[in-house]
């Protein structure tokens, strides 16, 4: 990433989920709210998209992270994400049914299946009101 | 006719001597003697006396007679007639002639002839006494002497050396005597007196000079030794004697030897010497037979002390065996040959059949067999004559009719012939013997078929066993399902060592082989050790392994030195591989639920969030509404399952459900359990008591409250729709107890053990709502989270009573609940 690091927006959230319902759901939910949801269904799309909304010069407010994904999961991509310092200041909110401790650098977890209250306020901590 | 005297004596001279001798065969002595002995010189007498009587001699006759009637006295001497006699034989003849001169007819003779012819006579008898006087007194006198010498001298060797010297003094022209004795076909010079012969020298019978005398039983006269052939003796011949004569020294026919004597001096020896010399032989000859005699008998008379001190020493010996015989504890027996028939048993052969010993003498032997063992008896018998002894066991009868078992031994006896003469046997009875000896017998089948028992329990038993012995380490046995075990044919010769060598594969579970110290049986033989249940593997001929439990320990003695060692090896290699495959099973299917558990919940939270979402929707119409909460209520219930499941799993998998605790007050988390139930069960009545005292600890909260919540729903489900629920918080101390108590029917007693098994569910079917997901893993979790807080919990279930159950929690992590 050599663009120069974006100011992050207030209410642009990155989506990152395999089950497509799910990932709908979520997306509805928080554009129903106000908030921009960009999505990415593994690891690697998540890292394209923020290559790609970085050239635009975007950085979104949070990044709700799966786990357990095809392609690359998501400690593939913390490891990625961390390392690059353009991104490594972006919370990541995990979240997973699986019982296991957050990879590290992760700000919090939302253990499936979580309810509407939870995950808006969980992105609110993070994010501005849209 | 005309004629003389001296003519008639001349011519009728046999007439004559023929009526003579018809006269004179009366006396004894001459009755033996044959005719020319008889005769002697008296023929040539007749003669002499006709010359004289037609000489007609001036000087008279006497010298005319010459030798003569000197010779013919000697002669008579040695044949022993006495002197009257000698005297009756010249009567006899003077009669003869005068009464066959008269017989034939004649004038009377001329008185010239007549006076000449009884002048002849007269002289003849007046010469012939005097001469007999003479030669018998010498010959006495000789005697004498030879029997003074004879006196005190026992023995042949003292006397015959001294005969010889006497004969020697006697007869002056003798220069050599000697005397040899017969020994079977030989003579030996048994003595020597002057030069000439050797003592000791050996001549054969009817050789030589002195084999010819013994042989034909004659004197022998030569008149020159030295050139005679009869003289075949080299020693004789050169000995330079001339005159040698030899008499046969012969009593009662049988010769005893020969004397000789000898002169170098003459060839002629005189009339009277020889006589002397043959009556001096004939007297030797009884004295030696007399000394051959007396030596026999004192030879006898030794011999016979001998005897006698031997019979003394065999009497001595018999008696000593008479009383071995008698006091001997073991039976002997004598039996004959010929009849079987006992000649004598001793007292213990008589006590041991019940009899007194002179009742069985004289009786056959079969009498002392029992029935059956007297057919047996001639080959026994017979065995015995084969051989020295023979030995051999038989039943026998006692007087009684009762029998025994004997042993027998039997010596044969043999004469020089090796005839069998007689048989002695002993005879032992052996009926302790055979007892101890049956009760071994007994006592060997018992252990013989309490050994065959034990291998045919062990045969039969579905492991392998093995016995070993020590100190050898010998395989005593490997019962029969060991070859099942292993594959192959067991070799029992081998050691317990040997099983870590070829062909036997015995490994580690990892593959590594076995060495020798490292298997069981061995460490149990040599160190004593008891190993149970280590896990081997055993690789069979076709390459495939076995999995084997062995276990072994060591067997010792009162003294507690091993003796041995056994070994059991039991076949798992099913059951491992069932364990591993139920194993496998189980951590598939829990990896499954965990996979399917935690895939579900995307799709869950997706229904979830969509349908709360719609729910937030004003314009929903009042139906769709419930619809949706429908919906949204099954999404709830299916998310309590998977989190249920989940649960499960992790206390399957993880070591049980993690307990985060953090200090807190126990009473905020029991009310908001039952807040929360008393808004999902509005109907029904809840009471929450809480006793006084402290509920301050170290909780996970939202474990407890999961307690709480399924403990309470569980209670709502399972009781009357008017029922109360009860919760009840008190203080223990330590621990904090909180009980849950519900009416109603009580559980079944048979659930009751396995009331907090997972999958579980109670008979009585839900009554909607609630806290209960419907998987029966409620208890389960309650039982996994009190477990976390190392506390306890427990139910009682009774119709008078209703049903409660009782958490014990501890404060602390370091505390357990009483």
């Amino acid at each position: 990433m050599n663009a120069p690091s974006p100011a992050p927006s207030v209410n642009s959230v990155l989506l990152v989920e395999d089950d497509a319902d799910l990932r709908a759901a979520v997306a509805d939910i928080l554009e129903d709210e106000g908030f921009e949801v960009h999505v990415a269904e593994n690891g690697q799309d998540a890292l394209a998209e923020l290559d790609a909304l970085g050239h635009l010069g975007l950085r979104p407010c949070l990044v709700l992270l799966d786990l357990m994904m095809p392609v690359m999961d998501g400690f593939t991509f913390m490891e990625r994400f961390r390392a690059d310092p353009g991104l490594s200041q972006v919370p990541v909110v995990v979240l997973s049914a699986s019982v296991k401790e957050p990879p590290e650098g992760a700000c919090a977890m939302l253990r499936k299946p979580f309810e509407i209250p939870a995950l808006l306020n969980t992105v609110a901590d993070y994010c501005g009101r849209a | 006719m005309s004629t003389s005297l001296a003519d008639f004596l001349l011519q009728q001279r046999d007439a004559i001597m023929e009526a003579w001798e018809a006269e004179v065969r009366a006396i004894p002595a001459a009755q033996a003697l044959p005719q020319p002995a008889l005769r002697d010189g008296l023929p040539r007498l007749l003669e002499v006396v006709a010359a004289l009587m037609r000489q007609r001699p001036q000087a008279g006759v006497a010298s005319g007679l010459g030798a003569i009637p000197d010779l013919h006295a000697l002669e008579r001497l040695g044949e022993g007639f006495n002197l009257r006699q000698v005297v009756t034989e010249y009567r006899l003849l003077r009669g003869c002639v005068l009464r066959l001169w008269a017989a034939r007819g004649g004038a009377a003779p001329l008185p010239e002839e007549e006076r000449i012819l009884h002048e002849a006579m007269d002289e003849a008898v007046a010469a012939s006494v005097s001469r007999y006087t003479l030669a018998r007194e010498r010959t006495l006198q000789a005697l004498d002497r030879i029997s003074t010498a004879a006196l005190g001298s026992a023995d042949v060797a003292g006397f015959l050396p001294r005969l010889l010297q006497v004969l020697r003094e006697t007869v002056a022209a003798v220069d050599v005597t000697a005397v040899l004795l017969r020994e079977g076909d030989w003579l030996r010079v048994e003595s020597v007196v002057g030069d000439g012969m050797a003592p000791g020298a050996r001549v054969p019978v009817g050789e030589g000079f002195v084999g010819t005398i013994a042989a034909t039983r004659q004197p022998l006269l030569v008149h020159e030794a030295s050139e005679d052939a009869r003289v075949g003796e080299q020693v004789l011949r050169e000995a330079g004697l001339r005159a040698l004569y030899g008499v046969p020294l012969v009593l009662d026919g049988d010769v005893l030897g020969v004397a000789v004597m000898g002169s170098r001096a003459t060839r002629e020896l005189s009339e009277e010497d020889l006589l002397l010399f043959r009556a001096m032989a004939a007297r030797a000859t009884a004295l030696l037979a007399q000394a051959q005699a007396h030596a026999r008998e004192r030879a006898a008379r030794a011999e016979a002390e001998a005897s006698l001190v031997r019979l003394r020493e065999s009497e001595a010996g018999l008696r000593r065996w008479e009383e071995v015989f008698t006091r001997l504890g073991v039976g002997v027996v004598v039996v004959s040959v010929e009849d079987n028939v006992m000649r004598d048993v001793n007292p213990a052969f008589a006590r041991m059949h019940g009899y007194a010993p002179e009742e069985l003498r004289g009786r056959p032997l079969e009498d002392t067999l029992a029935p059956e063992s007297r057919g047996v008896l001639a080959r026994h018998v017979a065995a015995a004559h084969s051989k020295l002894s023979h030995e051999y066991e038989s039943l026998h009868v006692r007087k009684d009719g009762s029998r025994f078992p004997a042993f027998s031994h039997v010596t044969t006896f043999r004469d020089a012939a090796g005839r069998v003469v007689q048989r002695v046997a002993t005879v032992l009875d052996i009926t302790q013997r055979r007892a101890v000896e049956m009760d071994r017998q007994r006592l060997l089948a018992a252990v013989e078929s309490e050994r065959a028992r034990l291998a045919s329990v062990l045969d039969q038993m579905p492991a392998g066993i093995f016995i070993a012995e020590a100190p050898s380490g010998r395989l005593l046995m490997a019962s029969r399902h060991v070859e099942v075990l292993i594959g192959r044919p067991f070799d029992l010769s081998l050691t317990a060592e040997a099983l870590a060598s070829e062909p036997y594969r015995v490994l580690h579970p990892d593959g590594r082989r076995y060495e020798v110290g490292e298997l069981q049986l061995v460490r149990s033989l040599r160190h004593g050790e008891e190993v149970a249940g280590e896990e081997l593997l055993i690789e069979r001929p076709d390459g495939q392994r076995m999995t084997a439990l062995v276990s072994s320990a060591p067997i010792r003695d009162r003294e507690g030195t091993i003796v041995a060692a056994v070994a059991t090896m039991t076949d798992i290699t099913e059951r491992r591989r069932a364990q591993e495959a139920a194993l496998q099973a189980a951590r598939f299917g829990e990896r499954l639920i965990a996979i399917v558990s935690h895939d579900l919940r995307n799709p869950l939270n997706a229904i979830q969030l969509s349908a709360t979402q719609l729910l937030h929707s004003e314009a929903l119409p009042e139906r769709e509404r419930r619809l949706v909460t429908r919906l949204a209520r099954s999404g709830d219930r299916m998310k309590r399952m998977i989190s249920e499941l989940l649960d499960f799993t992790r206390g399957r998998l993880g070591g049980g459900i993690p307990i985060h605790r953090v200090p807190g007050d126990l009473r905020a988390v029991v009310r908001s359990g039952v807040e929360e139930l008393e808004a999902a069960w509005p109907e029904r009545s809840l009471r929450l008591q809480v006793e006084p005292g402290h509920y301050e600890g170290e909780w996970d909260a939202d474990r407890l409250l999961q307690v709480v919540s399924n403990l309470g729903g569980n209670a709502l489900q399972y009781s009357p729709q008017g029922a109360t629920v009860t919760f009840r918080l008190s203080d223990a101390g330590d621990a904090v107890v909180l009980e849950v108590h519900n009416g109603g029917d009580p559980i079944p007693p048979d659930m009751l053990p396995r009331l907090f098994d997972p999958f579980r569910r109670g008979a009585t079917a839900g009554h909607g709502g609630g806290a209960s997901s419907g998987l029966g893993l409620g208890l389960y979790i309650v039982e996994q989270v009190v477990k976390g807080h190392r506390g306890h919990i427990e139910v009682t279930s009774t119709a008078e009573a209703g049903t409660t159950f009782r958490v014990t929690l501890p404060r602390a992590q370091g505390t357990s609940g009483a």
